[in-house]
């Protein structure tokens, strides 16, 4: 019993994102070892091509569960603590335009898009004067063009800038 | 071909112009990536990636190579100088190498340094010339079971050497397994996984997730947090060369740090990291001043430069020879030479000799560069060290895009890139190891090929795996490193050691 006292619960070491972590990775495991049945498993003299994937996923859900139960016995370390006082919003803000950007390339062009994408970059990482945020970015962007299309010639999508 | 002859071709090869100024710009280019605090090795190559796609398979290895070792010491000058590791492989220069910096020696901790890295990088190629065509020799009586259980044990190797959580590491390089396994069978060809899209028949971009999982990650890790400036020596940097004092102190520690980072750097899994602990820790220990390390000893930053730049040479064996990487950045180095076409593997010396030898002399010149060029430059790799973060970031990301999306010219490969960021950056944030995942992907492919011919030539019997020495050396020995994570005193040992 006074074990049992000694160690906070998870909920209070607040373990619970990594708890999912662990959770997820339990559930693709068995999410493959599903798939690979679709396919033709073979047996150990003529292994098919779900064989390597089956073993697979049942490694991911084995040490899944093996590191749930960790964490629910604190005998996993958890690093949920680096959450705290953290500017995550740039990162999701980071990430949303450089998913963005990848999907409207094609269309929009590189050098727009680039133009863009290094403009709200630029403004994201440190509020600057606009001026010098859209003369770096139009640097940056014909820069690279410069450098990579011209020099190195490497395809870049050329969208509604017609060069 | 023999050794002689092969060197001499090697030359041939790697002073053409053309490669020669590769080299050049693979070392500079490399030297101020590692330059950037938080980017290694792993992120010089992979941005060197777009530049190398439009030149030859020769003058491409040789610029990824300069990169490589370049990196390795751009990482030693932002340890000197901020007490930032470039790369984790530089953590140790900090020890002393920042000490000697605030004491007014910045000059003579870099030239050492740099001297340092010269000796072991020239030593360790010398070990390369001669090992390598030995051990691919000896790997052409390789078959299936030999390479699985090889593949196997670089895997353990590297879940167990992880900084973090081993279960972590292991589902990692589950997970990365499990990845590779996406797209057709390597022996009947039927689709798996691949939900009907042809683009990914060949399996997932590797290159994209490396980049998504190094590059991009660090850059989303690093914005997150309000950064300061950094504090970097205002002083200028005088009395660049060191003593003969210094020379003769640091001498015997270059010495033994070369042999140690050479020959782990052999072993699939180590990597550069852990010979500068074990260099260092060598040093402290026969010293007659250990009192006096992290006061900034001179040979505290000799012996663990060495090591890491030995550790170099050293790695390129297994992936000469055997097709093996031995750690990250050879991984990377195999996805390269595959984009270009060829399988790197005991058959690489005698059917492309030009990218064995050439490759291998040119980090001959590629050391002579990087001594000619890193210590009358050093005041250029400081003002690189104050680029402001809020255009450093941005920049950092332009260029992944580039290099990603060079490759296939396919834009979804920016979206996976982009989207192993995001898994990169909570990975981090959970003490996940994206090593492993990446080692896994680049080996998934040959490791199921692999087991599966075992099984097929052992009819089902698993045994039989014993019956071959050398697949049960290298079983046997990752079965003992797997045991060894559980014995509480290396448990505290490898919890010392940060990741690569």
């Amino acid at each position: 019993m006074r074990g049992d006292q000694s160690k906070p619960s998870a909920a209070k070491r607040g373990i619970f994102p990594e708890f999912l972590g662990g959770l997820i990775l339990a559930l693709f495991g068995s999410l493959v070892i599903h798939e690979s049945r679709k396919l033709a498993l073979g047996d150990l003299r003529a292994p098919g091509p779900a064989f390597f994937p089956f073993l697979l996923g049942c490694l991911l859900t084995i040490v899944s569960l093996i590191l749930l139960v960790g964490l629910s016995l604190g005998k996993v370390e958890s690093k949920c603590g680096q959450w705290k006082g953290v500017h995550w919003q740039k990162v999701i803000l980071s990430f949303a335009s450089l998913l963005v950007y990848s999907l409207t390339l094609e269309s929009i062009g590189y050098i727009l898009g680039t133009f863009l994408l290094s403009g709200f970059l630029f403004f994201l990482m440190e509020k600057r004067g606009i001026l010098l945020l859209f003369g770096v970015s139009v640097l940056v962007s014909l820069g690279f063009y410069v450098l990579f299309k011209q020099i190195l010639f490497i395809q870049l999508p050329q969208g509604i800038i017609p060069f | 071909m023999d050794i002689f002859q092969g060197l001499i071709y090697g030359f041939s090869v790697s002073l053409q112009l053309s490669n020669l100024f590769a080299c050049l710009l693979g070392v500079v280019l490399g030297t101020v990536v590692g330059d950037l605090p938080g980017l290694g090795p792993v992120a010089a190559i992979a941005l060197l990636l777009p530049i190398t796609l439009k030149m030859s398979t020769v003058a491409s290895i040789i610029m990824l190579a300069g990169g490589f070792y370049g990196a390795m010491y751009g990482g030693s000058i932002t340890s000197i100088l901020v007490n930032i590791p470039g790369e984790s492989a530089s953590v140790v220069t900090c020890l002393d190498g920042y000490p000697m910096a605030q004491k007014g020696r910045a000059g003579p901790a870099l030239a050492i340094s740099a001297i340092g890295s010269f000796v072991a990088g020239t030593l360790s190629i010398l070990g390369l010339t001669f090992l390598g065509p030995l051990l691919a020799k000896f790997a052409l009586k390789f078959g299936a079971p030999e390479f699985f259980s090889l593949i196997l044990f670089g895997l353990t190797m590297i879940a167990y050497l992880t900084s973090g959580s081993w279960i972590k590491a292991v589902l990692m390089a589950a997970l990365g397994l499990t990845l590779r396994t996406v797209g057709a069978d390597p022996i009947e060809g039927t689709p798996r996984f691949t939900y009907g899209f042809t683009s990914i028949m060949d399996g997932i971009e590797i290159t994209a997730i490396v980049i998504g999982l190094f590059a991009i990650s660090e850059v989303f890790f690093n914005i997150e947090r309000t950064l300061q400036n950094r504090e970097i020596l205002s002083a200028p940097i005088t009395g660049l060369w060191p003593t003969c004092r210094d020379l003769r102190v640091s001498a015997a520690p270059i010495g033994r740090g070369s042999l140690i980072g050479f020959f782990l750097g052999i072993i699939p899994g180590i990597g550069p990291v852990v010979p500068t602990f074990i260099s260092y820790g060598v040093e402290k220990r026969i010293s007659r001043h250990p009192e006096r390390f992290g006061t900034g000893m001179i040979e505290a930053v000799a012996a663990p430069e060495a090591a890491n730049n030995a550790a170099t040479g050293g790695s390129l064996i297994p992936l000469f020879s055997l097709g093996i990487p031995a750690n990250l950045v050879m991984a990377l180095l195999i996805s390269a030479l595959m984009l270009h076409g060829i399988q790197p593997g005991p058959l690489l010396m005698r059917d492309h000799p030009e990218v064995f030898w050439g490759v291998i002399t040119s980090m001959y010149t590629g050391n002579v560069f990087l001594l000619i060029l890193n210590l009358p430059l050093v005041g250029i790799w400081v003002k690189i060290l104050k680029i402001p973060y809020f255009l450093l970031f941005p920049l950092i990301i332009l260029l992944c895009v580039i290099g990603v999306y060079s490759v296939n010219s396919n834009p979804m490969d920016i979206v996976v890139m982009t989207l192993f960021g995001g898994i990169g950056y909570f990975m981090r944030k959970f003490g996940y190891e994206a090593a492993p995942m990446v080692l896994a992907l680049v080996l998934g492919g040959i490791l199921e090929l692999t087991f599966r011919q075992s099984l097929i030539f052992f009819r089902g019997d698993l045994t039989l795996f014993f019956s071959r020495p050398i697949a049960a050396i290298f079983l046997i020995a990752a079965f003992l490193v797997i045991l060894s994570a559980f014995l509480p005193g290396l448990k505290k040992i490898r919890s010392q050691v940060p990741g690569e």
